[in-house]
């Protein structure tokens, strides 16, 4: 596997990440296939939060490699850099901004501008329209783009969310920890938006506690635990079950890490 | 069909508000008392009034939509009054600043009915050059409250940028004051110490206050963006060290002899043509006519431009923009660099108008610039808020002062009917968040996205929503 291959939406290579004296990812290799969803899972402290902040631009790597469909990162990697090299994210809930008009969530951080800094409004409520109708489908009653992000339920924020990222034709998408305090229904409508990520032959990171709902969408499961990766497992070579007791033993601190 | 709602909505509340106000005076001519007490009544009853029109044209559009659609619906036809336009009208119906303009409407009418003064180009022209400087930095407020955040010193900044000017412009400090001519008001030749009478002095010595109020305004968003202090506390230390600078510089004395193009600034009007209809014999004041281009240009500017947008998204939810890649701090520094030069300019405008800078000028502004802003629908937790909106605040607020002026109001009594209408403002905001909190009826669930059902994948049709 050479560092760098065109085969993969994303690849981190040895990256470390240290808080001042205290290290919060050791040596993690990991790769994404272009097409592929993984599901990274792991307690509360495993690390999961703080690699996605660094696949997302948010943090820096203390040292290691990071590469997007096969290319390195610049140095000046941030959330911008990002999101020109196709990494989007979902984050819980936050995504929004909550009293803001749903075309303008669209655009939060990359607004569709004419000379001087002017928004280009129209531009951007007709692009909008078309997220909602045909990149995910949405069907929420009354709620058109120039509803209140307030308004939507907590799926279908997840939806637009989602949708966005889509649409910015995003290499990879991450969403971290999407159905965090959501209803059943709304988890259904989330994890249906996560089918069509992979329908649409794009790739996905999807972190979660609830190991049911990655279970469901995966292709493949990265199990972390205190700055390590521990496993990566295909779908197809465990159960649901295994999956659980092999998170609990990590819980239980009946394993040591291998 | 569709129904001229706009006309019909105005019509109801403005034929409310008179229904108020007039229903006052009645009742009070009726118990034989002084109808001149009745103004908090009067207030209340406009407010009131504006409120049950309001609620009765939301019953009767809910009816209309409901029974007209259902109609529709049955006949396999596209319902008429499900148009953008329309919801939009629903939103306009529910802001804040809609609520307000009615308060301001049945003020006015109940004030124009009251008192024979109150109509009178004088009067009105005071209100408006009285509002100015407070608007205007009531405006740079507007920013720095919509992220979430408060200015407190902002009122110092004023005193402080034209105290700042002052000293340059001032006959009694300037290094450019040379004794000059003048001819006093007995008609004799004088001499006194005074600027040179140029243009270029002006500018540059209001250019300099207005840097002044740039400078606290940066402190105050490094303090806050970087040094991670509350806002509160940021802005309130800064209002202290702007207010000391004042009186340690000063030693408490007051700054005069201004040049005549100094005060011209402040004092000098715009007066409306004699063939102009209606508006014949109304000035305009420079401070209020500044103040209109500063209000029309904040508002491009928060509505249209990415960084007006960056301002929204502070406030609405800092973490997701930080997430998104704006740089949160950078906004925050800007919108109270905004803020101190909005109060640099509304200080010099002060100054220039008042032919006088005294270390205690402008003591209390930043309440009132507060006040403006809070009544005109900007929320005090962040991420929602117009400049119109403050500037109908502002009008609102010195209306009320001027009202109850006008009507004799006892003057130690007003501050009873400000403090009221503030806390009936907010009232007003928390009844438009529940209202705007709901969601489209059920019972109109065809809307332009209805047309699109087909086009979805089949496999989530029926799993969504």
């Amino acid at each position: 596997m050479a560092a760098g291959s065109d085969q993969y939406a994303m690849q981190m290579v040895n990256v470390q990440k240290f808080f001042g004296p205290v290290q919060a990812l050791k040596d993690i290799n990991i790769e994404v296939g272009r097409n592929e969803i993984v599901g990274l899972i792991g307690d509360n402290g495993a690390g999961k939060s703080t690699l996605v902040k660094i696949l997302t631009g948010v943090y820096r790597p203390t040292s290691g490699e990071l590469y997007i469909a096969g290319r390195k990162v610049p140095r000046n990697y941030s959330v911008k850099r990002a999101h020109e090299l196709g990494v989007e994210t979902v984050y819980q809930d936050r995504s929004l901004g909550e009293k803001q008009a749903l075309w303008r969530n669209f655009f939060i951080g990359r607004q569709i501008t004419l000379p001087l800094g002017f928004i280009n409004v129209r531009k951007q409520k007709e692009i909008a329209q078309e997220i909602m109708l045909n990149t995910i489908g949405f069907r929420g009653r009354g709620i058109t783009v120039d509803s209140k992000v307030s308004k939507l339920s907590g799926g279908e924020r997840q939806g637009v969310a989602i949708g966005r990222a889509m649409h910015f034709e995003a290499e990879l998408i991450v969403l971290d920890e999407p159905t965090v305090a959501l209803s059943l229904k709304e988890v259904r409508k989330v994890l249906d938006f996560v089918h069509q990520i992979k329908a649409g032959g794009r790739a996905c990171i999807y972190i979660s506690h609830t190991i049911a709902d990655v279970f469901e969408v995966a292709d493949r499961f990265i199990v972390m635990d205190r700055g390590e990766i521990v496993a990566s497992i295909e779908k197809g070579a465990t159960t649901l079950k295994e999956l659980d007791d092999f998170l609990l033993s990590f819980a239980h601190g009946l394993r040591d890490r291998t | 069909m569709n129904i001229p709602l706009i006309p019909v909505l105005l019509a109801s509340n403005i034929i409310a508000a008179i229904v108020g106000a007039y229903g006052t005076r009645v009742l009070f001519v009726s118990k034989n008392r002084s109808p001149n007490k009745g103004i908090i009544f009067g207030i209340l009853v406009g407010l009131v009034g504006g409120l049950i029109a309001v609620f009765l044209f939301w019953l009767a559009f809910t009816y209309m939509i409901s029974t007209r659609t259902r109609a529709h619906i049955a006949a396999g036809i596209e319902p008429p009054l499900f148009s953008e336009q329309n919801w939009r009208i629903r939103g306009a119906i529910a802001s804040q600043e809609f609520g307000v303009t009615l308060v301001l409407i049945a003020m006015v009418l109940y004030l124009s009915y009251k008192t024979d003064t109150f109509t009178t180009p004088q009067s009105l022209q005071n209100i408006a050059l009285a509002m100015s400087w407070i608007a205007i930095a009531a405006f740079g407020q507007t920013l720095v409250i919509i992220t979430g955040g408060i200015d407190l010193s902002v009122g110092s900044v004023m005193a402080l940028s034209g105290l700042v000017a002052a000293y340059y412009i001032s006959g009694d400090k300037s290094p450019y004051a040379t004794l000059t001519e003048f001819t006093s008001s007995g008609g004799n030749v004088r001499e006194k110490m005074l600027v040179p009478d140029e243009w270029r002095y002006v500018l540059f010595a209001m250019l300099l206050g207005c840097s002044v109020g740039v400078l606290v305004g940066l402190i105050n968003g490094v303090l806050i963006a970087y040094f991670r202090l509350p806002p509160f506390i940021a802005t309130l230390g800064m209002m202290s060290v702007a207010r000391g600078f004042c009186t340690g510089v000063t030693k408490g004395e007051t700054l005069r002899n201004f040049n005549e193009k100094f005060m011209e600034v402040g004092r000098g009007e715009y007066i409306m043509p004699e063939n102009v209809p209606i508006l014949e014999g109304y000035r305009f004041p420079y401070p209020a006519l500044i103040m209109l281009v500063i209000c029309a240009i904040m508002t491009i500017f928060l509505a249209r431009t990415i960084w007006g947008y960056r301002t929204y998204a502070v406030g609405g939810n800092a973490q997701a923009a930080e997430l998104s890649g704006i740089h949160t701090r950078r906004v925050l520094v800007m919108v109270y660099t905004f803020s101190g030069f909005l109060g640099g300019v509304g200080g010099v405008l002060l100054t220039s108008r008042l032919g006088s800078a005294a270390p205690d000028a402008a003591m209390g502004y930043e309440l009132q610039v507060i006040v403006a802003v809070v009544i005109g629908g900007t929320s005090l937790t962040g991420g929602k808020g117009t400049v119109i909106g403050t500037l109908i605040g502002a009008i609102v607020y010195f209306v009320l002062r001027s009202g109850l002026n006008l009507l004799k109001y006892d003057a130690y009594w007003q501050e009873v009917a400000i403090g009221a209408m503030i806390i009936m403002a907010i009232m007003f905001d928390q009844i438009r968040i529940a209202i705007q909190n709901r969601r489209m009826p059920e019972f109109i669930r065809i809307d332009r996205l209805r047309g699109l059902v087909g086009r979805r994948p089949a496999a989530i049709s029926d799993q969504q929503v």
